[in-house]
C-alpha cells in the first residue's frame, strides 16, 4: 500500500449511517459537555456499551464524535452560566462569561465553535501526518522502549492530575495492581482471584470505567440540591459575528493548536492542561494582556482551539504506540479491544482502513461540530434547565443497563457498582482517578514487557539497563524525562525557597 | 475547610499501606513454576510484589507528609449525605437483582421513580417522567441498537 492510500481507503466505510452516527455522537457530546458535572470522559465510558452492537468503525466514529463534541460543549455553559461544563473549558469561563454579560453570548459561543473546529482540524492533519511515521519507528520498539514509554505516561498523568503527584502515583499503582487480577498468561497461575470464576479473566475494564466515571459522578451529586437553576439568562444571537474577528486571530489559533497537539500527544496530559497552557502563553505574549479575563476574544480563541486540538494529538500515541494520550483515549481502547483489535503500530499494517476511517470520522465530527455549534447552541443551552433529578436518573439507568445487558452477567454490573463506590471515595478523598484508568490500560503491556526484558537481562538488571540505555536513545530520553517529571514538584519547592530567600536578601540589603 | 487535606491523606495512605501489605503477602501464595522459578518471567508473584513495595513506599511518604502538616482540624463528615449515598447504592444493587428477576421494564420503572425522588425531584416529576424514560431507553436499545434487554425469569 502506498503512503497516500492510508487517507483514502477509509472513505468506502463512510456510509450515510456512519455520518449520521458521528452527528449523533457530536450532539450527545456537546450536550454532555454543556452540562456541568458531566464530562466527555463520562459520556464516552457510558456510551461504550452502546457502541458494542455496532461495527468497530461505526462505534468508534460515534465515540470520537462524542469526544470532540464534549470538548466544545463545555464552552456553552462556560459562557452562559459561568461554570465550565467540562474541565477543559476552565479557561473559556474567564473571557466567555464577561462577553455574555455584555450581551455578546452568541459571539463568544460562535467563536468557541469556530476556533474549536479549526483546532480540531489542525490536529487531524497533525495526527494523519505524524502517526504513520511514529508507527514505523514504533514497530522496532522492543520491551525496554515500551516499558519506559508506559512509565513515562503514568508519571505524566500522575503529575498533571489534581491533588499531588504522590497521590496520582499511588492511584496509578492501585490500577496496576488491579489489572494483575486473573490468569497470569506466561505461567497459567491465578492471581488474586480468591477462587472466583468471574475473576479468572481479570477485572473487566469497561464496567470499571463506567463505574469510576459514570456512577461515581452521579453518587457525588446526591444530596446536592435538585438543580442549580441560574438566575441569569443570556440570549444567544448573532453567532455569525464571530467570523469577523477571525482574520486577526489566525496566528493565535495556529499557535494554540500546536500547543494543543503537542500536549495531547504527551501520554497522560489532556485537554484541560493544553487549555491552561495556551491561555497562559497567549496572555503573556499578547499585545493587550489587560483584556484577558474581561472578555478577550484572544483568550477564547487560545483556550478553545487548543483544547480541541488535543483530541487529534491524544490519538497520536494511541494509534502509533498503543499508549493512550489521555483518559478518554484510554477508555476508547476498550472499544478497540472489544472488537478484537489492539491499537498500536501494527494497526497501520493489519487494519489500515480502520486508521483511515478514524482520520475521516474525526474530520466529519469537526465539521458536524461547527454546524451544530453555530445552528443549535441556543437549543443546547435550554438543556441547562432540565432538572438534575431526571438527568442523573437516566444516566444511572444507562450505566446499569449498559453494563448488564450487553454481557448479561451480574458480575459486570457488580463490578460497575463497586468501582462506582471506589470512584466516589476517590473524589471525596481528593485522589485523581485518571492515573488509575491509564494504569489499567497500560498494566498488561507494562508487565509483559518488563518480564520479557528481565528475561533478557537474566538477573543482571542494573548492568543490562545501563548497557541498553547507552545504545538506546529513546529509552534513555524517556527515563530522563520521567525522572525530571517526578522530581518537578521537589524542584519547584526548592526554586520557591530559593527565590524567597533571594527576595528576603534584597529586602535586608535595602 | 482548613486541615481537611492532611486528614484525607492520612485515611487514604493508611488504606493504601494496608492494601500494599496485603498484596505483598498474598503474592506469596502464587506458586512459581518450572526451572529458574525465581526468575521474573517464571514467577507470577514478583511483579505484584514489586508494585506493592513501590506503593507501600509512596503511601508511607504521603502519610508522613500528612502527619508533619500542622493544621489538623476536624474532618467534615456529612453523615446525612453519606447515608443517602449508601441508600442509593443499595437501591442500584436492588435494581440489578430485580431486573434479573422480573425483566427490564418493571424494574426500570421502579428504579426511575425511586431515583428521581432520591435526587430531590418532586413526586409530580417522578410520575410524569417514569414511563417516557423507561420506554425511550427500551426503544433505543431494542430497535436502534438491536440489543435485547433482559426479560426476567419470572415472566418470560
Amino acid at each position: 500500500m502506498s503512503g497516500f492510500d492510508l487517507y483514502t481507503v477509509g472513505w468506502s466505510l463512510m456510509s450515510l449511517e456512519v455520518v449520521m452516527l458521528i452527528a449523533v455522537g457530536v450532539m450527545l457530546g456537546i450536550i454532555v459537555g454543556a452540562l456541568p458535572g458531566l464530562s466527555g470522559l463520562m459520556a464516552v465510558s457510558v456510551l461504550i456499551p452502546v457502541s458494542y452492537p455496532l461495527e468497530l468503525v461505526e462505534g468508534l466514529a460515534m465515540l470520537l464524535g462524542v469526544y470532540c463534541g464534549a470538548n466544545f460543549g463545555g464552552s456553552i455553559s462556560a459562557c452562559l452560566i459561568n461554570i465550565p461544563g467540562t474541565s477543559a473549558a476552565i479557561m473559556t469561563v474567564l473571557d466567555g462569561y464577561p462577553l455574555a454579560k455584555r450581551g455578546e453570548a452568541g459571539k463568544a459561543i460562535g467563536l468557541a465553535a469556530l476556533t474549536s473546529t479549526i483546532g480540531g482540524i489542525f490536529s487531524i492533519v497533525a495526527l494523519s501526518a505524524f502517526s504513520p511515521m511514529l508507527a514505523r519507528i514504533a514497530l522496532n520498539f522492543r520491551s525496554l522502549e515500551l516499558v519506559t514509554v508506559a512509565i513515562f505516561g503514568l508519571s505524566v498523568v500522575a503529575y498533571v492530575s489534581e491533588g499531588s503527584t504522590l497521590k496520582g502515583l499511588i492511584s496509578a499503582f492501585l490500577g496496576l495492581i488491579l489489572v494483575t487480577v486473573g490468569y497470569d498468561s506466561p505461567t497459567a497461575i491465578q492471581r488474586f482471584t480468591f477462587g472466583s470464576i468471574n475473576l479468572l479473566s481479570g477485572i473487566q475494564f469497561i464496567p470499571a470505567m463506567i463505574g469510576l466515571f459514570g456512577l461515581a459522578e452521579m453518587l457525588s451529586m446526591i444530596g446536592q440540591g435538585s438543580s442549580e437553576k441560574t438566575k441569569e439568562r443570556f440570549v444567544i444571537q448573532r453567532m455569525m459575528d464571530s467570523f469577523a474577528p477571525l482574520k486577526r486571530l489566525w496566528g493565535i489559533i495556529m499557535r494554540s493548536s500546536v500547543i494543543g497537539v503537542i500536549i495531547g500527544a504527551i501520554p497522560g496530559a489532556g485537554s484541560t492542561i493544553s487549555a491552561i497552557v495556551s491561555y497562559g502563553v497567549q496572555k503573556r505574549i499578547s499585545k493587550k494582556p489587560e483584556e484577558f479575563g474581561k472578555g478577550s476574544l484572544e483568550g477564547i480563541a487560545a483556550a478553545e482551539s487548543s483544547n480541541n486540538a488535543t483530541t487529534g494529538g491524544a490519538l497520536i500515541p494511541l494509534l502509533s504506540l498503543g499508549i493512550p494520550g489521555d483518559a478518554v483515549t484510554a477508555v476508547l481502547v476498550g472499544a478497540f479491544i472489544y472488537h478484537g483489535i489492539v491499537p498500536g503500530p501494527m494497526l497501520f499494517k493489519s487494519n489500515p482502513q480502520v486508521v483511515s476511517a478514524i482520520f475521516i470520522s474525526l474530520l466529519v465530527a469537526n465539521i458536524a461540530m461547527l454546524i451544530l455549534g453555530i445552528t443549535c447552541s441556543r437549543y443546547f443551552a435550554l438543556l441547562l434547565t432540565v432538572p438534575r433529578s431526571i438527568l442523573n436518573t437516566v444516566i444511572i439507568a444507562l450505566c446499569v443497563i449498559g453494563t448488564y445487558s450487553i454481557s448479561n452477567t451480574l458480575f459486570d454490573a457488580a463490578t460497575m457498582v463497586a468501582f462506582g463506590v471506589l470512584g466516589f471515595i476517590f473524589t471525596k478523598l481528593d485522589i485523581p482517578r485518571a492515573p488509575m484508568v491509564l494504569a489499567m490500560i497500560l498494566g498488561p503491556l507494562l508487565e509483559e514487557n518488563l518480564r520479557r526484558w528481565s528475561n533478557i537481562a537474566d538477573g543482571k538488571y542494573l548492568a543490562t539497563l545501563v548497557e541498553t540505555l547507552a545504545v538506546n536513545q529513546i529509552s534513555l530520553i524517556m527515563v530522563v524525562l520521567t525522572v525530571l517529571i517526578l522530581c518537578a514538584p521537589m524542584l519547584k519547592n526548592l526554586y520557591s525557597i530559593f527565590t524567597r530567600r533571594q527576595k528576603n536578601g534584597e529586602f535586608s540589603n535595602n | 475547610v482548613k486541615g481537611e487535606r492532611p486528614l484525607k491523606d492520612i485515611v487514604f495512605s493508611c488504606a493504601s499501606i494496608m492494601i500494599s501489605i496485603f498484596v505483598y503477602f498474598y503474592s506469596n501464595t502464587f506458586a512459581a513454576v518450572g526451572k529458574n522459578a525465581d526468575s521474573f518471567i517464571k514467577n507470577p508473584a514478583l511483579y505484584p510484589k514489586m508494585l506493592a513495595i513501590c506503593m507501600f513506599v509512596l503511601s508511607l511518604v504521603l502519610l508522613l507528609k500528612a502527619l508533619i502538616k500542622k493544621e489538623k482540624d476536624k474532618i467534615q463528615f456529612n453523615f446525612a449525605r453519606l447515608k443517602k449515598v449508601f441508600v442509593f447504592v443499595v437501591v442500584i444493587i436492588c435494581y440489578i437483582y430485580v431486573m434479573v428477576l422480573v425483566g427490564y421494564i418493571i424494574s426500570t420503572m421502579l428504579f426511575i421513580f425511586v431515583s428521581i425522588l432520591l435526587y430531590k425531584g418532586s413526586k409530580r416529576q417522578a410520575l410524569i417522567y417514569t414511563l417516557p424514560i423507561t420506554f425511550a431507553i427500551y426503544f433505543g436499545f431494542n430497535y436502534l441498537l438491536n440489543v435485547m434487554l433482559p426479560k426476567g425469569v419470572i415472566f418470560p
